[in-house]
């Protein structure tokens, strides 16, 4: 299918398929079918008339022969005027005849060359003038400025292309936006953050703002950095810059919703605000303590999973220099929690599954640990070796620098 | 008029040669023709508005004719893009306070899974892409199936599965990308 008829709205079938892949492939093609898209109007015709334009252009017709032809004839027959002119008058001076044939020579001149001339002027005047750039800025604030905004436009960076630079801007809110402190705005995207999608450019802006811009904030108001927004139909994504600030297209689709998330907090979403938002996030104290970590050894279906209910649980232990108190009162371990804690996790189906038991006695040390542990009493080789694989990995104790004697009975 | 029709055949590298060699106009001509479209709806992506993307695509072409000689190009299609959307810029950097976001793509195409779909190498990589297709989410899997595999368009998919468009698009993008990191697990574990 060609461009054309994908215009026209002829979207459906085989065709359009192949179109549409090979714009995944081709980003020409891809803004070329955005700007039709982003766009109203009648293209068609446009395009046919630029056509036309070209080829007239571009090709010989006989009928350009006829313009030479009367050019030719009309040069002429000035000459002829202007000579006749010459012969009746005596009073004309020689060099005054020739200096009208000669600007009669070139004003014809000029007609021809008319068309030309206005391409070059105009190139001339593009090169002159010149443009209005704004340096990047490393500075994150500065005083709101007046200007307006004209058209925002993004433009996705190519990777892969020799493409000249596009050249970086800060983004200027205009005196609508309500933001909290007056400050410039700025969304650097760098390359290893969340990817952004932008689907369309904004036409020119009437009165619908065309950029979404934001800033979110903990729930003691200080700003998040690196947290998620994005619209819930995957329109556009980005991340918060060092100032909790964030900037996005707005998208076509009114009834999309904003959601912003943040590990450790809970996810907001809410509705499309019309420029400008401020979004607070509410910490989510449960996350923590809920995962599960799982590690792989290394081989393709093989998962030893590490079960714990808490994280500081699991990391206990194994990392050195790493000690973790539990926070919760109901959560000191003690000797209870440690019988819990051996019978969770202790290997099954030892002892032949009698009801062996085993009696031992051992020291919590300054740093929470078990040392000196004497076996006072058990009836199950394997029981002992439980035991004291577990009283190494268990947590650490809560209450230290005291003796224990314990008795763990199998269930 | 028979001119024409021979011009018409031509590949476009080799309109972009004749044109350098004779520099007769008619060849690139043909050849700019063809890419009207593109650079048209181009301009209209960038400049938002017809007139102005009428004139660019005018402008563009009186540039080219000297810009083609001077430059050496390997991909017409390429390079056209990058002039016109050059000048595009040009043109709002000038005329308005445009302001520019500098954003990185991420969702990078992948050459690698194109070919798969179409020409499956072997039955290790057919095997391979069945079954990370079985571990796609189940939109995610339903549209890229639709798309790639019973070609499908956008407005097709739309209208059988009851997404919507921008839906479609990015459950296509993103199960491409899973796919392709799928794939590149299972094929480099053997």
């Amino acid at each position: 299918m060609s461009l054309k008829n994908y215009i026209q709205g002829k979207r459906q079938g085989k065709n359009a398929n192949q179109l549409e892949r090979e714009a995944m492939n081709d980003p020409f093609l891809q803004d070329a079918i955005d700007g039709f898209d982003s766009v109203q109007g009648e293209h068609l015709p446009v395009i046919e008339e630029l056509e036309r334009q070209i080829a007239n252009k571009t090709t010989k017709r006989p009928g350009h022969y006829r313009i030479w032809i009367f050019s030719a004839a009309a040069s002429l027959a000035l000459l002829l005027g202007i000579s006749t002119l010459m012969n009746n008058s005596e009073s004309v001076e020689p060099h005054v005849a020739k200096q009208i044939i000669e600007n009669q020579i070139d004003s014809l001149k000029q007609i021809f060359v008319a068309k030309d001339t206005f391409v070059a002027e105009k190139q001339l005047a593009v090169a002159k003038e010149k443009p209005v750039v704004k340096p990047v800025l490393q500075k994150k604030n500065e005083p709101v400025t007046e200007t307006a905004i004209a058209p925002p436009t993004f433009i996705a960076r190519e990777s892969g292309q020799n493409i000249e630079n596009v050249s970086i801007a800060e983004i200027i809110p205009s005196e609508s936006i309500k933001i909290e402190t007056k400050s410039v705005a700025i969304a650097e995207q760098k390359a290893d953050q969340q990817s952004i999608r932008i689907r369309g450019v904004s036409s020119i802006p009437t009165s619908q703002p065309t950029m979404v811009y934001g800033v979110v904030l903990d729930e003691t108001n200080r700003p998040l950095i690196g947290a998620n927004v994005k619209y819930n139909n995957g329109y556009a994504g980005t991340v918060t810059d060092i100032n909790g600030r964030f900037t996005l297209p707005t998208p076509k689709d009114k009834s999309d919703k904003l959601v912003t998330s943040y590990i450790g907090y809970e996810k907001n979403v809410m509705a499309l605000p019309g420029d400008s938002a401020i979004i607070r996030l509410k910490p989510d104290n449960l996350a923590l303590n809920e995962v599960m970590l799982v590690g792989s050894t290394g081989r393709k279906k093989q998962l030893t999973g590490i079960n714990s209910t808490s994280v500081d649980e699991a990391l206990q232990g194994r990392v050195a220099g790493v000690d973790i108190r539990g926070s919760r009162k109901s959560r000191i371990f003690d000797e209870s929690e440690f019988k819990k804690y051996f019978e969770k996790n202790r290997r099954q189906n030892i002892c032949a599954n009698k009801a062996s038991s085993i009696m031992v006695g051992f020291y919590i040390d300054e740093s929470g640990k078990a040392t000196n542990i004497q076996v006072i009493n058990c009836d199950c080789a394997e029981l002992e070796a439980e035991f004291k694989r577990l009283i190494k990995t268990c947590p650490v104790w809560a209450n230290v620098n005291r003796d224990v004697i314990l008795t763990i009975r199998l269930k | 008029m028979k001119n024409n029709n021979k011009i018409s055949n031509l590949t476009d590298g080799e309109l972009l040669q004749s044109y350098i060699e004779s520099g007769d106009i008619a060849f690139f001509g043909e050849l700019y023709r063809r890419f009207i479209p593109k650079v048209y709806g181009l301009c209209l992506k960038y400049l938002g508005e017809q007139e102005m993307a009428r004139d660019a695509v005018m402008d563009i072409f009186s540039n080219l004719t000297d810009k083609v000689r001077n430059y050496e190009i390997n991909n017409f299609n390429t390079w056209l893009y990058s002039v016109a959307k050059n000048h595009c810029l040009q043109v709002l950097r000038k005329d308005k306070q445009t302001i520019f976001v500098k954003i990185e793509d991420a969702f990078v195409e992948n050459e690698d899974f194109f070919t798969l779909t179409d020409i499956p190498q072997s039955q290790e990589e057919l095997a391979a892409l069945e079954y990370c297709m079985g571990t796609l989410p189940e939109e995610q899997q339903r549209s890229v199936k639709l798309f790639f595999f019973e070609e499908q368009s956008y407005a097709d998919i739309v209208e059988i599965t009851g997404y919507t468009l921008s839906k479609v698009k990015s459950y296509i993008q993103n199960g491409k990308r899973n796919l392709k990191s799928c794939l590149i697990k299972v094929l480099s574990n053997k």
